[in-house]
């Protein structure tokens, strides 16, 4: 790079890479475009993706093969199973890494088998490659043979290869299938022994006794009654209507039917019919598809036949057949007659094709709006990368009829469950399966788990028996991250350390096909220019930004890189990104209308919590002020009153000056009772107290301490119009003309607080007796 | 699907409370009763502490005071008579995160929940009991309770109570590990809210004693304290129980008492000259059970049956 003349950095205010503008054809579409370079000058310096870093992605490439599909349960990683079955054991424990190897072994010829099957291939195995002493050897042998008879785990194991795929569906298609084909295999044999006994009964009773007795023989005859014998072969209470003509003929026809059947068909294996490309019985077909549900409708057609014989042998059975109206039934019996239940028993027909066989073929949309149980596989490999998927999956997914499923060897719990799905539906199914490339030299394991981590394989399943919106329908479960955008890892490199997003150009980046899409920059060259690729996504939403996206590597010192990536890459990237998006609101997981919709209840909400508190606010500022004014009209009057009362020599005495000062206040309150001493001294002045009492002039209104109120309830049950509670639940007067000066001073003598002082009656009231203003002094 | 409901939660907004979102039924105490003061100044309490109602707790054993969850908007126990400590221990050990409060009355608490009362004290569970003591069985008409004067008439002892009345402060002040001991009276509404706020805000148990007026069976016992303030000793201290300046010049009768002085309060509490109100005795420090019970309230099912078994096979040969 340093031999460079033109620097990223000066070519930086040049750089023009809107997404509207049209590509320059001459220079495809290289970042050389706007650095100014040659295009056979980039790429001089060896990088890798900076994802090879970090721990966590390592971790990610040990996938779950072998696994275990246990038989009453999911699917899980075998090793981790066999590890805690040779726990027990350490002497096989400590060699469980050439266990393990022995039984990658043992799973490439075999494919598939039984744990039993695998564990005692394991031991034999291992018997013969490990170099023991006799007594080690009888330790060992004694463990193997503990293992095995105690075994922890059942079920089948699966090695990864190139026909993992297969025998997936047809373990889970036995799983989901074999019960009911059992059953109904019982149902048809029951049926066939009971037609049989009517027969030959039938067959007996039409032959006169005398020609059965000399078939017998006269000594046969006397160990054999005939009438036992019919008892024995019936069973039921069979013969006694006996058959005409027609009926035999429609018993032998369905007896005929029913054991053809039989002959053709085996109880133990279910009927699965693999239709593929340029093998019988389609290998001439120009579509691959209609000759497969060609082939489907035979075979629907022949099991169509067994079930009417079936029906017409249950009615003939329980003399229910009338022939003037089910011969015409029977006649236009054909598959559209069956049960549900009956459809589910049609065997079901495979195709097993790739994506250009699908994508080319125009019935696609016929097959999966057929309502047959035609089940569509498409294995889909994820690497060499390229950079257009099909995603045909998800196109299928807009037929809306049929049961679809995107699944990868990177995940077998989730393929195996998806299969599983597929197996109830009687309409027709379609799987896209992300495989590895076998042929590359990319591990098989890392290139379907990247291709998942990188949104490039979405897993997924559509069931539109679930009902009738996608966001009851699509199941996006199993995805990492489902609630980001992007997968993050983290690069332990820096401190602290880097946490980046795995986008489809971090994926596409381990593609060789690939490299002349990636330009690494030396760190002289790094600028504010360049920006991550995920930021880079989030800008772009927002508008145009003028930026060159860029990836993150590490070159051959281990030290991070800067990558920048092509615009043809970063579409590629974008269109991965934005296929994620649209899943992840279809299935309901980030739905912009719902968020919209939380978003308005989540404002309107605290708008009614804002106006609630500016409400309680508004409240308590006029009670205030209401508590104010009115506490300093009492005090006021408590002053005025003080000094009105206060003897007249006292203020002549202590302040003469005052004298003239008060006289103007005089006029606006009443005169004070006339003091009987008023010339005289000051002990002359309680003698008022002493004498009887008198009502005392002035207006003072009656007031409560609300402080010292003790909510006792005493005054409000007296009065409620009187008196009212405050917003501390503390009494006050409400309305002191809404009652009589007696009951202030009644509810004074009950106010255990001693909060109540009632003031002067009012000159009007006449409960203001002599002893009720007596009752009232001390609470003045 | 998952997912949309993830969309849809979302933090209800900050809410805020007055004093109607505590009231309940409408009180069935006697007009005048020191209960209603009581009710008043918790739920101004808990208003002016905003706690959330439905993170609010009340039990109660059986009297007049125990009525007292019925009338307060939030949860309740209304539990046996006397049981109201052991209840609201459990609910304090399965449900830290509620506020728990007791209202018990001297009978329930005194008589025949006391073997309880000792236990919870000791506990020392993050709680605040409130002692109605009125002196009387009021609920069941005038029994003899054990705070109840000596010579004092009931249906129990019509001639007169024999015995002189138990010092609840006495006997908890000398329960070891009791941390709040505080008394307050029900017709100074200032300080029985100043002193229950300070109870509330305690990180232990807090005994506080309510002398609360029953105007039908023990009028006569408290008119004395209400009609002459000063035969009331208004403890005050920095630590203590702080009340406003028209509480203070009211009980002009004070002295100064530091709450972490039990030998000071024991002797204020033995001497029965006057009513002492305030703080007697706070301990922060003190040692708390429900610290311990806490222990394993986040396990699942699972989890719980896996420590069981493991503790069981600990026995197994």
């Amino acid at each position: 790079m340093s031999s460079r003349s033109t620097p990223l950095a000066s070519a930086h205010p040049t750089l023009k890479w809107p997404l509207g503008q049209s590509e320059n054809p001459g220079i495809q579409d290289h970042f050389c475009f706007f650095a100014g370079l040659a295009p056979d000058t980039y790429r001089t310096q060896a990088w890798s993706p900076a994802v090879v870093l970090s721990p966590a992605f390592r971790e990610q490439k040990r996938l779950g093969f072998p696994v275990l599909i246990a038989d009453q349960g999911p699917v899980t990683s075998f090793f981790p199973v066999l590890d805690s079955a040779l726990e027990k054991f350490p002497l096989l424990f400590e060699h469980r890494a050439f266990i393990y190897y022995l039984t990658r072994q043992a799973l490439i010829t075999a494919l598939e088998m039984s744990a039993e099957d695998l564990l005692s291939s394991l031991s034999q195995k291992y018997m013969e490659g490990a170099d023991l002493s006799q007594a080690g050897r009888s330790q060992v042998q004694q463990a193997w043979s503990q293992l095995q008879s105690n075994l922890p785990f059942r079920g089948r194991v699966l090695g990864l290869s190139e026909k993992s795929l297969r025998v997936f569906y047809q373990l889970a298609h036995q799983a989901m299938r074999s019960e009911e084909w059992q059953q109904f295999f019982g149902r048809l044999n029951s049926l066939k022994t009971d037609l049989e006994a009517r027969l030959r009964t039938h067959h007996m009773q039409s032959q006169p006794s005398d020609q059965a007795e000399s078939q017998l023989g006269q000594l046969a005859n006397q160990f054999i009654q005939l009438g036992a014998v019919n008892q024995k072969v019936g069973g039921k209470r069979m013969g006694s209507i006996p058959l005409d003509e027609h009926r035999v003929q429609r018993m032998r026809t369905a007896y005929d039917s029913i054991v053809n059947f039989l002959k053709r068909y085996s109880a133990n294996e279910v009927p699965l019919i693999w239709v593929e490309a340029n093998r019988e019985p389609c290998a001439e077909a120009e579509s691959l598809l209609t000759c497969a549900m060609s082939v489907h409708a035979d075979t629907a057609e022949q099991i169509t036949q067994c079930f009417k014989a079936m029906r017409i042998a249950d009615l003939e059975l329980r003399n229910h057949y009338h022939a003037e109206l089910h011969d015409n039934l029977f006649e236009r019996f054909d598959r559209h007659a069956l049960s549900p239940n009956e459809r589910r028993l049609l065997p079901v027909t495979v195709i097993y094709a790739s994506d250009p066989e699908i994508s080319k073929d125009p019935a696609l949309g016929d097959l999966l709006m057929s309502g047959a149980p035609i089940h569509l596989i498409m294995e889909q490999a994820v690497f060499p990368v390229g950079e257009y998927t099909s995603d045909q999956a998800y196109r299928a997914m807009a037929y809306r009829e049929a049961f679809i499923l995107e699944g990868s060897l990177a995940d077998p719990a989730h393929l195996y469950q998806g299969l599983l799905g597929m197996q109830v539906q009687a309409n027709p199914a379609f799987a896209v399966v992300a495989v590895p490339q076998w042929q590359s030299e990319e591990d098989p394991s890392f290139q379907v788990a990247a291709a998942v981590t990188a949104r490039e394989t979405v897993l997924f399943r559509y069931n539109p028996t679930n009902g009738p919106t996608f966001a009851t329908n699509l199941d996006v479960e199993g995805n990492p991250h489902a609630l980001k955008i992007h997968c993050p890892f983290t690069l332990p490199v820096t401190e602290p350390s880097l946490v980046c997003a795995f986008t489809f150009a971090d994926f596409a980046a381990f593609d060789p096909e690939l490299e002349h899409h990636f330009w690494p920059i030396p760190r002289d060259q790094w600028g504010d220019h360049q920006m991550v690729l995920d930021a880079y996504f989030e800008q772009l939403e927002l508008g145009q930004p003028d930026k060159v996206p860029y990836i993150w590597g590490v070159d051959s010192q281990g030290e991070l890189t800067r990558v920048l990536i092509s615009r043809k890459m970063m579409l590629a990237a974008r269109r991965r990104r934005h296929f994620w998006l649209s899943l992840q609101e279809l299935s309901g997981l980030a739905n912009a209308f719902a968020q919209k919709a939380a978003e308005l209840a989540r404002a309107e909400a605290e708008s009614e919590a804002q106006q609630t508190l500016e409400n309680l606010l508004a409240d308590h500022k006029r009670e205030l002020a209401q508590a104010t004014e009115q506490a300093s009209r009492n005090a006021y009057r408590r002053l005025a009153y003080s000094l009105v009362h206060m003897p007249e020599p006292a203020l002549v005495s202590s302040s003469p000056a005052l004298s003239p000062a008060l006289a103007p206040s005089a006029p606006s309150e009443p005169k004070p009772p006339a003091p009987q001493t008023q010339a005289t001294a000051q002990p002359a002045a309680a003698k008022p107290a002493e004498t009887a009492p008198v009502v005392p002039s002035g207006n003072e209104e009656p007031y409560i301490d609300s402080d010292l109120c003790t909510s006792c309830n005493e005054c409000i049950n007296l009065n409620g119009m009187m008196f009212a509670y405050n917003g501390d639940k503390q009494a006050t007067i409400a309305d002191a003309s809404a009652g009589t000066f007696a009951q202030l001073v009644q509810a004074a003598n009950k106010c255990p607080a001693r909060c109540i002082h009632p003031g002067t009656p009012r000159p009007d009231d006449a409960t203001a007796t002599p002893d009720v203003v007596a009752q009232a002094e001390p609470f003045r | 699907m998952y997912g949309l409901k993830n969309d849809w939660l979302y933090e209800p907004s900050p809410r805020a409370f007055v004093l109607e979102d505590y009231s309940g039924a409408v009180p069935r105490w006697c007009p005048g009763c020191g209960d209603h003061a009581v009710l008043t100044a918790v739920q101004k309490l808990c208003r002016d502490e905003q706690l959330k109602p439905e993170e609010t707790v009340f039990v109660s054993g059986i009297g007049c005071s125990s009525r007292f969850p019925h009338y307060m908007k939030t949860y309740g126990f209304h539990g046996l008579h006397g049981r109201a400590l052991p209840i609201a221990c459990g609910v304090r050990s399965r449900r830290p995160d509620l506020n728990v409060f007791v209202s018990t009355g001297d009978g329930d608490c005194f008589s025949i929940g006391t073997a309880h009362w000792i236990h919870a004290l000791r506990y020392n569970m993050k709680m605040v009991v409130m002692i109605f003591d009125n002196n009387i069985y009021g609920l069941t008409k005038k029994q003899t309770s054990p705070t109840t004067a000596k010579g004092k008439h009931s249906n129990t002892h019509p001639k007169g109570t024999f015995l002189s009345p138990l010092n609840p402060i006495t006997v908890t002040l000398g329960v070891g590990n009791a941390s709040f001991v505080a008394q307050t009276v029900d017709w100074s509404p200032p300080h029985l809210y100043a002193t229950l706020k300070k109870a509330f805000h305690h990180p232990g148990l807090s005994f506080v004693r309510i002398m609360q007026r029953c105007p039908h069976f023990t009028a006569e016992v408290f008119k004395p304290f209400i009609e002459d303030p000063t035969q009331v000793l208004l403890m005050t201290h920095e630590n203590g129980i702080q009340v406003e300046g028209a509480v203070s010049r009211v009980f002009s009768n004070q002295i100064v008492h530091d709450p972490s002085d039990l030998n000071q309060a024991h002797n204020i509490a033995t001497n029965l000259d006057h009513l002492p109100i305030g703080l007697f005795y706070q301990n922060t420090e003190a040692e708390r059970y429900d610290q311990y019970t806490i222990n394993g309230l986040g396990f699942s099912d699972d989890q719980k049956l896996a420590g069981l078994q493991s503790e069981l096979n600990r026995f197994s040969i």
